[in-house]
């Protein structure tokens, strides 16, 4: 632990400055007495430093050190003193973590105002010694209402047990809120004592404080119990789950009868109870059955499930799930097709939760003959959740006998359950005839194939019988496709069979496939393709060009835009170099600049000039404001034009001067907005 | 009285509907009289329930629990007389009717016999208490987080609902949003590989000023607002900024940092335990000028004992804050503020099959499981001993930042080794008359 810990704090710590007050020398005693004496002006409306020093200097100090000693000298002065109410709160707070034998006398003189105790039992709470608890009991005595209250929660949060004769006077007292609070505070502490003097005095306890000291009583079994004193704890829960206690109390003990019993005792117990008239002790005991530390509660709860009823089986089905120990499956399994559909989903839903490969054909059964669409779903899902190859198998094992809608699910389970083995029978699938069937198929092969699929694909894709199926069959060839890192080997199998595609349509869907792809070889060809024959493929070429994901397509298309005849088509293809150019950060400043010139002159709609001043506000460049400046001005972008400048003023207010103050000049001049105009005066102003 | 599901939208009805026929078929089959804690049947078998506390966070989930035609709310319970009213007319106006009852005290809320549940949001230093009260009265609970002030205080909780067969639902509710399971069902099948590193993000705690003490407005029980927290003069700097102070809560670190502690939690599987060592560095606010006492930035690490890191970072803005689990294949990652996850390999995203437009402040399926345990006596998905130790892990990285060193902690005998200072700073004495 020593040498890891050691690890552990080399990695945190590099790179870390040390915590304030940490690595500075230790105060002297004549710094902590001034620093203390201006914290005892405190007020919460003032300064807090002299109060965060304090803290400083407590940091630095360890228990026992003589800076620590220092520390509380000077706190116990300045509360003897006159420090503010608030410097009062901010000492207790801080001998609640420093605070020993030498501050109690100055504490216990707070106990006894009613306006401090609180502060002092702050103060008081976990002093190591026991010479706190008598200060404590000592107060008792002396004060009254809501200031001894503050005194028996502290005293019963310590666990005091010499306290109890005293909690036992005050708990038959006539104040009702002290004589609560005593018999909660026994409760806290436990013990024998604590305990058998809840119980002779709840025999006389007025109405109102029995439910508290049975309350009590049942913290007291509990305490029994973690303390390794099972035969207490199971006497105190039998005497409290007598019929005439009231029911709260009888559902605590039996939990703590079920819970603290040894061996199989607790099982027993909680499997009579199964049958106990009353529901709300029924399913208490029943809910008990996950934490049943019995290895054989699982068996013998899976054992009464089937003669058990709806409303028991329910809640068992419940609580084994949770119990999580698979020798509770095959009595869940056979639940999977009861009649009862609450039973059904329950059973489904736990044999999900187990995970186990082996419920696989159980599942897919139930998933085969649902009856409902809720059965068939928690089925599926349940499928979802189970772990190991040979569930995937299970499944495809069925999908062969399997027809209609079930065989669709059946595929998207593969899907969901990325089973890349079964990528030869969803290829197969994929060549069915039904449409539909086929096209989940294609749904899953995108989700499971990677690399070494994609020649495969790309044969099926141009084989395709029917053209619904090209959007589906050409996602899975891209997203497989996708996976291969070299840019240069992941259009080659694509490419190749473009080379020699006979039909029109397969060489459309392979331009498609390429079109999402991007790198060289694959532009090359798609630019042949814009030169091609037939008017669809150069088309279908050209608007592919248009929305290709790299920059390295801005030069071809601003040719091609220049050379259609389409006004369509050319506007297509500025918008498309636009954005472009919007993110080619690493294209040489001239070629960008003179391609947004021919761009902005191809296409001169509001549109395209809105592109353009986004794409140059968002990446400015040298001369980009030439671009701008005519713009500013201009009634379809004008507001648009002024914040570009202004934001290319910005960037570039130090390195070109000149064009800057041009456009802002023109921006004072001509922007609508106010706000706008002052910022350019700004600007303006910053450059002189 | 108009009838309370008459007045639901379409889609949350529709969300009922998947609801019973998903997780919560059980009602179809149980008895009414399984329902509360004391087999109180509620009338039309609904589940009676009230809230405490009416701030801006109740407001914004109680339409989540009044979506379900099986809760009707009926009650409500503020020391702020504006928020009461407020919560009133909210519940009044959902139901078309004026039969919500109003309390200032909750102890009279919690003496009804009539109520089965109680949704509590409070702020922290109310949390934990309350929900003592409402167990003791037998009160099933679903509260909002963090769940508990101390570390005393969460283990009371924890052993309270254990000890009564309390039903309680920590208001932790990434457990059961769609885009935060996907991501703890990567994580735990090992699609990440070997988790390593879980990273998690919140946002920079501001430096609240001081501002004058004021009398307190008519209408606020101050008093009750303070709650445990030593008595101190009215000063609307806290009052409004109560989480910024180490009297009413530790900071952003356990006020949003504990969804993703849980989290984190929840992933490894660690519901009943946690990490052993604690480090990290914060900076805190100027104390010459400034009121409040959190830490404004921060970085904190805790190990479990298989080597397994949680980092915390206070860093950025609100909407930056994020949990990321890393393994030796890859990481997944959701960003809280859009709900979106991400991963590397981006693989891992095909995995995502059902696609949920609910992100996390959309409660009305947490409060869906809340509904099956409390018709089961089961456990919800957020019960209380997994609410604490979630909430114990952010609780230790504020102490271990407040005290300036590392921590080694026992998560069995829930105590730090070698530290007496941080042993005692694990509770706090309670102002009366509250008591655990």
């Amino acid at each position: 632990m020593k040498a890891s810990l050691s690890i552990f704090r080399l990695l945190v710590l590099a790179g870390f400055v040390a915590m304030p007050g940490q690595a500075a020398p230790p105060p002297q005693a004549a710094e902590v007495e001034t620093v203390v004496r201006q914290a005892s002006g405190y007020t919460i409306e003032g300064s807090r430093e002299a109060l965060a020093q304090i803290e400083a200097f407590i940091r630095q100090s360890r228990p026992g050190d003589a800076l620590r000693h220092q520390i509380e000298l000077q706190l116990v002065t300045a509360l003897g003193g006159t420090a503010t109410a608030d410097a009062r709160g901010f000492i207790c707070r801080s001998l609640w973590m420093i605070g020993t034998d030498r501050s109690i006398p100055v504490l216990e003189r707070m106990l006894l105002r009613p306006e401090t105790t609180h502060l002092a039992c702050y103060a008081l709470l976990n002093y190591p010694s026991k010479t706190a608890d008598t200060a404590l009991r000592r107060a008792l005595d002396h004060c009254e209402g809501s200031a001894r209250i503050a005194v028996i929660n502290t005293l019963g949060d310590r666990r005091d047990a010499r306290a109890v004769p005293q909690f036992g006077e005050l708990a038959r007292g006539q104040d009702l809120a002290v004589a609560e609070a005593a018999a909660v505070a026994l409760g806290r502490i436990g013990g024998f004592a604590a305990a058998d003097t809840l119980e002779r005095l709840r025999r006389t306890a007025p109405e109102a404080l029995k439910l508290v000291m049975a309350q009590a009583l049942i913290q007291c079994a509990q305490r029994f119990a973690h303390e390794g004193e099972p035969a207490k704890a199971t006497a105190l829960y039998q005497r409290l789950f007598q019929e005439q206690e009231p029911i709260r109390i009888r559902q605590a003990a039996l939990i703590g009868l079920i819970g603290s019993a040894v061996g199989g005792a607790g099982t027993d117990l909680a499997l009579r109870m199964v049958n106990e008239p009353n529901p709300a002790l029924r399913a208490v005991a029943i809910a008990q059955i996950p934490s049943l530390k019995d290895p054989n509660a699982t068996r013998r709860f899976a054992g009464i499930l089937a003669g058990a009823g709806p409303e028991r089986q329910v809640l068992i089905i419940e609580a084994l799930s949770q119990r999580e120990d698979p020798a509770a499956r095959p009595a869940l399994e056979a639940l999977m097709r009861e009649t009862n559909s609450a039973v059904s989903l329950a059973a489904i839903r736990a044999v999900g939760r187990f995970a186990e490969a082996a419920s696989a054909t159980a599942l897919l059964q139930v998933a085969s003959s649902a009856p409902s669409a809720d059965q068939l779903n928690a089925a599926l899902a349940a499928l979802r959740q189970l772990s190991g190859n040979s569930v995937n198998q299970a499944v495809v094992k069925t999908l062969k006998a399997t027809q209609g809608p079930l065989l669709i699910q059946l595929i998207d389970l593969l899907a969901d359950r990325r089973a890349v083995e079964t990528v030869p029978v969803l290829l197969e699938t994929a060549a069915s005839p039904e449409v539909e069937v086929a096209k989940a198929a294609f749904r899953a092969l995108a989700s499971v194939c990677g690399p070494t699929h994609v020649e495969a694909l790309v044969a099926l894709l141009t084989t395709l019988k029917h053209p619904g199926l090209s959007p589906e069959a050409e996602l899975a060839v891209t997203k497989a496709a996708q996976q291969i890192q070299r840019t240069e080997l992941r259009t080659s199998a694509i490419l190749a069979a473009y080379k020699t595609a006979g039909s029109l349509s397969v060489r459309l869907a392979l331009l498609r496939v390429l079109g999402g792809m991007g790198g060289s070889e694959a532009l090359e060809t798609v630019q042949a393709a814009t030169q091609a024959e037939d008017p669809a493929l150069r088309e279908a070429a050209a608007r592919l060009l248009a929305t290709w994901p790299e920059a390295t397509a801005v030069k071809p298309l601003l040719k091609l835009a220049a050379g259609t005849q389409d006004p369509t088509l050319r506007l297509l293809m500025v918008r498309g170099v636009l954005r472009m150019l919007g993110k080619a950060e690493n294209l040489p400043s001239g070629e960008r600049l003179a391609a947004y010139r021919t761009a902005m002159e191809l296409g001169q709609g509001a549109q395209e000039k809105r592109l353009a001043l986004s794409g140059l506000a968002e990446a400015p460049f040298p001369g980009a404001l030439e671009l701008v400046h005519p713009l500013i001005g201009d009634p379809e972008v004008n507001a648009e034009a002024c914040l570009a400048a202004l934001r290319i003023a910005r960037a570039q207010l130090n390195t070109h001067k000149d064009p800057v103050k041009t456009a802002l000049d023109k921006v004072v001049q001509s922007a609508t907005d106010e706000k706008v105009r002052e910022q350019a005066r700004e600007l303006a102003r910053q450059l002189q | 009285m108009a009838n309370p599901s008459s007045s639901s939208s379409p889609r949350t009805r529709r969300h009922f509907l998947r609801r019973l026929t998903q997780a919560a078929a059980f009602p179809l089959v149980l008895p009414a009289s399984t329902l509360g804690l004391g087999g109180a049947v509620a009338p039309n078998n609904r589940i009676a329930m009230a809230t405490l506390g009416v701030g801006g966070r109740a407001m914004a989930i109680i339409g989540h629990f009044m979506a379900f035609p099986e809760i009707q709310m009926r009650a409500v319970c503020d020391c702020r007389a504006d928020r009461l009213e407020a919560g009133r007319a909210a519940v009044n106006a959902h139901y078309q009717s004026q039969d919500c009852q109003t309390h200032r005290d909750f102890r009279e809320l919690l003496s009804r016999p009539d109520l089965d549940a109680v949704f509590i949001a409070t702020g922290v230093r109310w949390h934990g208490i309350a929900s003592i009260f409402a167990a003791n009265a037998g009160k099933d609970i679903y509260c909002e987080k963090p769940v508990t002030l101390s570390l005393a205080e969460g283990r009371a909780l924890a052993d309270t609902c254990k000890r009564l067969g309390t039903v309680y639902q920590a208001g932790h509710q990434r457990r059961s949003v769609d885009s935060y399971r996907f991501t703890i069902e990567v994580a735990r099948r090992g699609l990440l590989g070997r988790v390593r590193t879980i990273q998690m993000q919140v946002w920079e705690g501001p430096a609240i000023k001081p501002e004058p003490v004021v009398p307190v407005p008519q209408g606020f029980d101050y008093d009750v607002w303070l709650g445990q927290a030593p008595w101190r003069p009215f000063s609307w700097a806290h009052v409004n900024n109560f989480m910024y102070f180490w009297d009413f809560s530790d900071g952003v670190i356990t006020e949003m940092g504990c969804h993703y502690t849980d989290l984190m939690q929840f992933g490894l599987k660690t519901d009943h335990t946690g990490p052993v060592e604690f480090e990290g560095k914060a900076e805190f606010p100027d104390p010459k000028t400034t009121y409040s006492e959190t830490p404004l930035r921060g970085e904190v690490r805790c190990r479990y004992s298989n080597g397994v890191v949680g980092l915390m970072q206070q860093k950025g803005r609100f909407e930056d804050r994020f949990i990321r689990f890393i393994g030796d294949d890859g990481w997944i990652q959701v960003d809280d503020q859009t709900d979106q996850v991400t991963a590397e390999p981006k693989s891992l995203l095909g995995l995502r099959r059902q696609f949920s437009n609910k992100g996390w402040a959309d409660t009305g399926d947490h409060i869906g499981d809340f509904i099956r345990a409390i018709r089961t006596r089961g456990q919800p998905v957020a019960h209380p001993e997994s609410a604490h130790r979630a909430n114990s892990i952010g609780q230790i990285m504020v102490l271990c930042l407040r005290l300036g060193r590392p921590l080694r902690w026992d998560p069995v005998g829930e105590k730090f080794l070698g530290d007496e200072d941080a042993n005692r700073l694990r509770s706090r004495a309670i102002r009366p008359p509250w008591h655990l």
